[in-house]
């Protein structure tokens, strides 16, 4: 059963102008309940604009994107705010707010939810004992490494019980253990009947894929 | 409900998420705010001191008319207004600018028959002039401290009338009730201020006082039947007459207009204001986009995120705000108006050798809350819309 459609979908930035880029070109998918896709692609191949389609970070410049029947750009922002919050995204920087402490970060997306403190305190202490960092739940990012922060920035995007995970070159900037253990909680992740999108060029993800997308130049190579 | 307190819970937090900006918007509302806060207060205080003065004087005050201009009024005239049924006694007074000192420093000679001093006004040091004594002068403290004169210092030539030069002698210095005489008063006797100023046989004005109940009746006797040949061919000086009441209520027309035209100079402070709190809260600026365009990733929406940085912005205006009015009562109370007193204050020195009379007055207070508000709402929502509304994507580059 897909979950998501796209149709000949396309961003382009500076578009109408000489110095046009192609990020997205004429791009059609599918991509069904519970699986675990790979984006595959070199740099600037258009992983991450992908990506940020399907999140609902971006609006294309033509095409549809089409997620459990309903196309986002026919989508309010308030709309798009709230399918936002059946995703839950992954960075390839982290992109932790460096003033709250590691519980605040993860819980963060929970306060429009109306979770008291206390309520978000706990789930924030479940996903720490999860990703192995229980006892750096008061801690800031800046005192955390880079592999411990992206363990952080993975509990953040399951705080939300999302029905998908989409997750940018996660492991880029980790060393090799803390990348095959982020890799592991992806894979516990869709084990658990999570939809998992991830853009990486990390052979260790490939084994864990149900479906692989390779991306070249913005297009879908066959 | 739980759902506005949690997101307004964030706003608080984020105040402390960004210190430096925090810090420097709250310092620029109270900048803003605290030369305003402290011009009203003094504007207060000078209303009601003045409000008291006319309170504890005279019931009528009797000048001269000319023309539709006031003129000093003939000394037969005393008698006169004394035989107007319900008058219960009349004091003839002269009161004239005089510039002293070689800083030209501004002074008024209030000259009154010795039985008529206003008895808030006690000397400090020395003595009130004595009846006869001639160019004998009681000066108020801060207007000694400024000019640097003494019991027994003698001003010479003080005056140069048609008799001649004449030295006066500064026999005390006093304190009143209304500080602000302090500054700017020089008391003495009718007939010395009659020689200060030459003019002999008239007063600048005669205080009236009344027995309950014929106020109205002796101003218009006052008006309708008292009138002096001033002398040949100068016409006829008739009486213009104010009441208490009618003192009263010019009084706040006069405030109101200076209050007036420090607002409008306010008004174009507050309009530099508003870019000044843009460009500070645009300190840290991109570090904040991408914090709404981490939050819009992971599912709040545009009014969660205004009603966030709405909160942010009323907290640090409250606090401006606060800051603002404690520094105000500091700087009038415990350091009495060092430095800003002179500015609002004419005849003050920069350390003010008086109380300077202020009053704190609830609407001037709100006022700045509002200030504060609408200064801080303008100058950091428009940047948060601006990076609530674009995507998020864009926001987190």
């Amino acid at each position: 059963m897909p979950l998501y459609q796209t149709h000949h979908l396309c961003k382009h930035f500076r578009p109408g102008t000489d110095s046009i880029v192609r990020a997205l070109d004429d791009i059609s998918l599918q991509i069904d309940v519970g699986s675990f896709v790979l984006l595959r692609g070199s740099s600037g191949s258009g992983k991450t604009t992908l990506l940020a389609l399907l999140g609902a970070l971006e609006r294309p410049t033509q095409g549809q994107v089409l997620f459990d029947g309903r196309n986002f750009g026919e989508l309010s922002g308030v709309a798009l705010a709230r399918v936002r919050r059946r995703f839950g995204f992954v960075f390839q920087n982290f992109s932790l707010i460096s003033g709250l402490p590691v519980w605040e970060n993860i819980t963060y997306p929970l306060i429009p939810r109306g979770l008291s403190s206390g309520r978000r305190f706990e789930i924030a202490r479940r996903l720490l004992e999860q990703v192995g960092l229980l006892d750096r739940i008061i801690a800031r990012p800046r005192e955390l490494s880079g592999g411990e922060q992206q363990r952080v920035a993975f509990a953040r995007a399951l705080a939300g019980e999302p029905e998908v995970l989409l997750a940018d070159e996660p492991t880029s900037n980790l060393d090799p253990d803390s990348a095959k253990d982020l890799i592991e909680l992806l894979r516990k992740s869709h084990a658990q009947g999570m939809t998992v999108i991830l853009a990486s060029h990390d052979p260790q993800a490939a084994p864990c894929a149900t479906q692989v997308f390779e991306l070249e130049s913005g297009r879908l190579k066959n | 409900m739980r759902y506005f307190i949690e997101i307004a819970r964030t706003g608080f937090t984020a105040v402390l998420l960004h210190p430096l900006r925090s810090a420097v918007t709250t310092a620029c509302v109270v900048v803003l705010l605290l030369p305003f806060l402290v011009g009203l207060a003094l504007s207060q205080g000078v209303e009601e001191e003045a409000r008291d003065s006319i309170k504890f004087g005279a019931d009528l005050y009797v000048s001269g008319d000319q023309f539709g201009r006031r003129v000093p009024i003939p000394l037969e005239a005393v008698q006169q207004v004394s035989e107007i049924e319900g008058v219960k006694q009349v004091t003839p007074r002269i009161v004239g600018g005089i510039v002293l000192g070689a800083d030209n420093v501004d002074a008024v000679v209030v000259g009154l028959p010795i039985e008529h001093f206003p008895p808030e006004v006690t000397c400090v040091e020395g003595r009130l002039p004595r009846a006869g004594n001639r160019n004998e002068l009681v000066v108020g403290t801060e207007l000694a401290q400024r000019l640097k004169l003494h019991v027994g210092d003698l001003l010479p030539p003080f005056y140069h009338s048609s008799k001649g030069d004449r030295i006066s002698e500064v026999v005390g210095l006093f304190d009143a009730d209304a500080p602000l005489w302090q500054a700017r008063l020089i008391f003495t006797l009718f007939d010395t201020a009659a020689e200060i100023f030459n003019q002999q046989g008239v007063a600048t004005d005669l205080l009236v006082e009344c027995r309950s109940g014929y106020q109205e009746s002796i101003a218009s006797t006052l008006q309708r039947d008292v009138a002096f040949p001033r002398g040949p061919g100068d016409g006829v000086v008739r009486t213009r007459v104010t009441s208490r009441e009618e003192l009263q209520a010019i009084l706040p027309g006069g405030v109101a207009h200076r209050g007036g035209i420090f607002n409008l100079h306010f008004v174009l402070v507050f309009a530099v204001g508003i870019p000044v709190i843009l460009v500070t809260s645009g300190l840290g600026l991109s570090e904040r986009r991408r914090e709404i365009g981490i939050l819009k990733a992971t599912g709040w929406q545009t009014d969660e995120v205004l009603l966030r940085n709405a909160v942010e912005s009323l907290v640090l205006s409250l606090t401006g705000a606060c800051i603002a009015i404690l520094l105000a009562f500091v700087w009038l109370q415990w350091l009495n108006g060092y430095w800003i007193a002179s500015i609002f204050l004419n005849g003050i020195d920069v350390s003010p050798g008086i109380r300077v009379p202020f009053r704190m007055a609830p609407v001037p207070v709100l006022f700045a809350f509002l200030l504060s508000l609408v200064l801080v709402m303008t100058g950091t929502l428009y940047s948060s819309w601006r990076a609530s509304t674009v995507a998020p994507v864009e926001a987190m580059r």
